[in-house]
């Protein structure tokens, strides 16, 4: 599975994959960007099977990101998890109107993100 | 209405509770009887006609005993002197009728009829011993008594009269004990259903919790709970719900919770994820009702995504009202601070000087009570009462403060606020309750740290917890002998102590401090400050300053000890060089500061023109002097004559 | 002053040292912090927040406190205060400002991207408003930091 993880912070990216590897490294594979621009170029060049992007980011945030993604055809049925600090009700509902699957609020739990991207997939 | 008649009539004597048993039973009797007070009454009459009188009479005796039985039933509601009334009157009218009746001998057929009267209506028991003795009656008069004497009495026939009397009672006994198991298995399946009829009725009409449906527009179904329609009254038929939130919560809230229940009908969104952000989970919501007091009810809700059978989404809504548990928690929040209010007060009170606090509480307490015989006094001049007791509070405050007893200080600014604005106009009595209130509030924080100081004081180490208190002792006592002497002389004195650290004095110059301080005090209320109206004759501010100061620079400390007086009156000086050290006059022509300095560090001076009890009381100033030389010190004197004095030590620290 | 409205930022500072450093921080008593003051911090991590109310969320660590910190997340050794620990002490008080709007969800809020200022004696632009600053001091296994959060009108 290929996964884009987007987030400004590295070592955040790597978090996240570490988390995912510790699992089970055979089954997936990372693109990474640190920014929105960056991520969508590379959904543009690549294909990829799940998107984890965090909310706040230079350039192009997360959410701007994910709402330019469902506007277009292609990128309607993405699998897209939010990874971020903002831990408000108003903004989780924000993110899942802007078109999220799923949501998880940093620091990242393991089990959580395992879980959730499993849900996730399932459902898409 | 002939239907409810008939029924009121079938139904005769039954109560709003009979059960199915009495309600077969009634309907039997009632139809049986008046069939019965018919046909009687039709016999009757033949048999008027007929001129056979007797049996005329007691057939119309009968009908009328039966109708009276049912009126009787109607009245008194016991269906059980119907039956009896009934089977007795079949016993004896049956039974007569077999006496008596004559062609072929019709009383044999009547006869048949008995055990099901009486085994119906009376039961098994009771009707089966009636049968029974019918049946004894019967055979002797049938096989003994035979009847009138000239009708034919044939045997045969009286014995298969007997045998078929004798199958009908055993056929009737064991049909009825059929009907009755039958009957008692139905009863009993009928109270389970109506018990949980009356369950199931009370749960939605007593149970506040409200259960509705939406649909893809978020319009309400008219399934729902009974306590959705009384909580949000009547709706209209395709209701949409937002609109029946709408005004009754937060704009914000109610936006949030469009946008959230919009986010159902897209499928992708992981439902665990919807139930975790719902917006509305504790809410409260407001109801205007026309009355003049509004309705809030805390209610919970919960949202479920459901798929119907057509494959289209909708939302089951959940709601429970929860008031009760909110102001519960609310309550428990309360008493919670309020312990840790304690355990504030607790944690300050241990660092600080007990006898300290014991005497600021006594102090304050006094204070308190100043105020309340204040608000005591009946006056016009609301103004001045809020003055004084601002000043007071005022002065609590700053002790409070200085002990660290942050909590009461934090409501006896708020109080103080509250003073601040009720100074500039009248207060009302309103204001004035509000007043007291406060006064109460504080005195039950007082209250709380008195208990909490005699709890503590029996454990309280006195070794090394005071050093935060120093300032505040040694300011208390300087305020209060400044008090004391400002009333002596009519002075007005404010002490400045902001660049004094206490903490800086070594032990080995605290009674130097102590005796300089104090003696320098005296000496500036006594003789430099001047009284209120001269300073502002003098363009000076009416309060006098004093300020203390202390520094350490290097291994230096520095004293000084200032005020804004009037300064060294050389005139006075001089006046008193000449009469009490016997100067010349030539001798003081030519006095500096500097002369005038040590003219009044020297024993036995002073220009005080009375000799008082407190500024004579002065160890005197050559004391310090000495004092200061003998630990290695210098003691410096400036003065400006007409606007300030001041006294300035060094010592090596 | 409410203590709830500091407590949000208290438990996710908390729970982000818990979950990144392994450390379970111990809170000092917190005070009033003078904005002139300088603590002699090395970095400090700085959020703005803005919204319905305006504030600032500060955390600030010595420079060998910081490091070690840092060295236990991502596993190496690090000599300087390098990129690793500049990202990391961002993504800290990005996830302590975001986490703590929970606890705030009365007030709309949005928080800024994190700026890092480092270098021994440091100052950090606080606002010049009047709004008071609480200072929560912590202490790890490795040392202490502090935890700065001002919140305007909320905080009195």
């Amino acid at each position: 599975m290929k996964i884009l993880v987007v987030d400004d912070s590295r070592i955040m990216r790597t978090i996240v994959k570490n988390s995912l590897l510790q699992n089970n490294s055979a089954l997936y594979s990372f693109l990474e960007a640190d920014n929105g621009v960056d991520a969508f170029n590379i959904l543009e060049r690549e294909h990829v099977d799940l998107l984890l992007v965090d909310w706040n980011m230079p350039h192009l945030n997360g959410l701007d990101l994910v709402k330019e993604l469902r506007i277009l055809p292609k990128y309607k049925n993405l699998p897209i998890i939010m990874i971020t600090s903002e831990a408000a009700k108003y903004n989780v509902i924000e993110a899942v109107k802007a078109g999220v699957n799923d949501y998880l609020v940093k620091p990242v739990d393991d089990k959580k993100l395992l879980l959730k991207i499993e849900q996730v997939m399932s459902i898409n | 209405m002939f239907k409810k008649f008939l029924f009121s009539i079938l139904y005769n004597g039954l109560t709003e509770d009979s059960g199915l048993k009495d309600k077969s039973r009634s309907a039997v009797l009632n139809s049986i009887s008046l069939i019965s007070v018919v046909i009687l009454l039709s016999y009757a009459v033949i048999d008027i006609i007929a001129k056979i009188y007797l049996i005329a009479f007691i057939t119309a005796t009968t009908a009328i005993l039966i109708l009276f039985a049912i009126i009787l039933v109607g009245i008194t509601k016991r269906i059980s002197i119907g039956t009896s009334t009934v089977s007795y009157i079949a016993f004896i009218f049956f039974l007569l009728i077999l006496a008596t009746s004559r062609e072929e001998r019709a009383g044999y057929f009547w006869i048949m009829l008995f055990p099901l009267v009486s085994i119906f209506f009376l039961g098994i028991t009771h009707g089966t011993i009636l049968t029974v003795l019918f049946g004894l009656i019967s055979y002797f008069l049938i096989f003994i008594y035979k009847g009138p004497a000239d009708v034919i009495f044939i045997h045969g026939m009286g014995v298969r009269v007997m045998g078929a009397y004798i199958g009908v009672s055993l056929f009737t006994i064991a049909f009825e004990i059929i009907r009755m198991m039958a009957f008692d298995q139905l009863e009993k399946t009928t109270n389970d259903l109506v018990a949980r009829r009356k369950q199931t009725a009370m749960i939605f009409n007593n149970v506040k919790q409200g259960i509705f449906l939406l649909d893809e527009d978020l319009v309400l179904s008219e399934e729902r709970s009974f306590y959705f329609n009384e909580l949000f009254g009547k709706t209209r038929i395709n209701q949409p719900f937002l609109e029946l939130l709408k005004d009754k919560l937060p704009n914000r809230d109610f936006i949030a919770t469009k946008d959230y229940l919009e986010l159902f009908f897209n499928k992708t969104v992981n439902p665990a994820l919807l139930s975790s952000i719902n917006p509305i989970e504790k809410v409260l919501i407001t109801f205007d009702s026309k009355k003049a007091e509004e309705k809030q009810v805390w209610l919970e809700f919960a949202f479920e995504r459901i798929l119907s059978k057509n494959g289209s989404i909708e939302i089951l809504g959940l709601f429970r009202d929860i008031t009760e548990r909110v102001t519960l928690e609310e309550q428990l929040i309360k008493e919670e601070n309020e312990s840790i209010k304690n355990m504030e007060n607790l944690f300050q009170i241990i660092h600080v000087n007990p006898e300290l606090m014991e005497e600021f509480l006594k102090d304050t307490s006094d204070e308190i009570n100043s105020i309340n015989e204040l608000l005591k006094v009946e006056t016009q001049d609301t103004r001045s009462l809020v003055n004084n007791i601002f000043t007071i509070i005022h002065g609590i405050k700053g002790n409070a403060m200085l002990l660290g007893l942050s909590n009461l200080s934090e409501r006896l600014k708020t109080f103080e606020d509250y003073l601040k604005d009720l100074k500039s106009s009248t207060a009302t009595w309103r204001e004035l309750l509000k007043l007291t209130v406060n006064l109460a509030e504080i005195k039950h924080d007082l209250d709380q740290i008195n208990t909490l100081i005699e709890k503590i004081i029996s454990f309280q180490k006195l070794t090394g917890e005071n050093v935060k208190s120093k300032k505040y002792i040694f300011e208390q006592n300087l305020k209060k002998s400044i008090d004391k002497l400002c009333k002596e002389y009519n002075k007005d004195v404010i002490l400045d102590l902001n660049d004094y650290n206490i903490d800086l004095v070594p032990d080995k110059y605290k009674k130097l401090f102590k005796d300089s301080i104090s003696q320098f005090i005296r000496n500036s209320i006594a003789h430099g400050i001047e009284d209120k109206n001269e300073r502002i004759i003098k363009n000076k501010k009416p309060d006098g300053t004093i300020k203390i100061s202390l520094e350490k620079k290097d291994d230096k400390l520095y004293f000084s000890f200032y005020d804004d007086g009037r300064g060294l009156s050389l005139e006075k000086i001089k006046k008193i060089a000449i009469e009490k050290k016997g100067y010349s006059k030539a001798q003081v022509e030519n006095f500096t500061t500097a002369d005038a300095a040590k003219l009044i560090f020297s024993p036995g001076f002073s220009t005080s023109d009375k000799v008082d009890n407190l500024s004579g009381q002065g160890i005197g100033m050559n004391v310090i002097k000495t004092h200061v030389d003998k630990v290695g010190g210098k003691l410096n004197l400036r003065s400006s004559s007409g606007s300030f004095c001041e006294f300035k030590i060094l010592l090596h620290a | 002053m409410d203590t709830k409205y500091i407590e949000p930022f208290i438990e996710a500072t908390i729970n982000v040292f818990r979950e990144f450093y392994k450390e379970e921080p111990i809170l000092r008593s917190p005070f009033l912090f003078d904005k002139e003051e300088n603590l002699g911090w090395d970095l400090s991590a700085v959020i703005g927040i803005a919204g319905e109310t305006k504030g600032v969320v500060s955390i600030s660590f010595p420079k060998n406190l910081i490091i070690q910190l840092t060295e236990k997340l991502v596993g190496h050794e690090i000599d300087s205060l390098n990129d690793d620990v500049i990202d990391s002490t961002g993504e800290i008080v990005n996830i302590i400002a975001g986490n703590a709007k929970k606890g705030l969800e009365q007030y709309r809020l949005v928080i800024s991207l994190p700026s890092i200022v480092e270098g021994p004696d440091h100052k950090i632009a606080w606002p010049t408003s009047s709004m008071p600053i609480i200072t929560i001091p912590f202490d790890t296994s490795l040392g202490p930091f502090h935890l700065s959060v001002g919140l305007e009108d909320i905080i009195k």
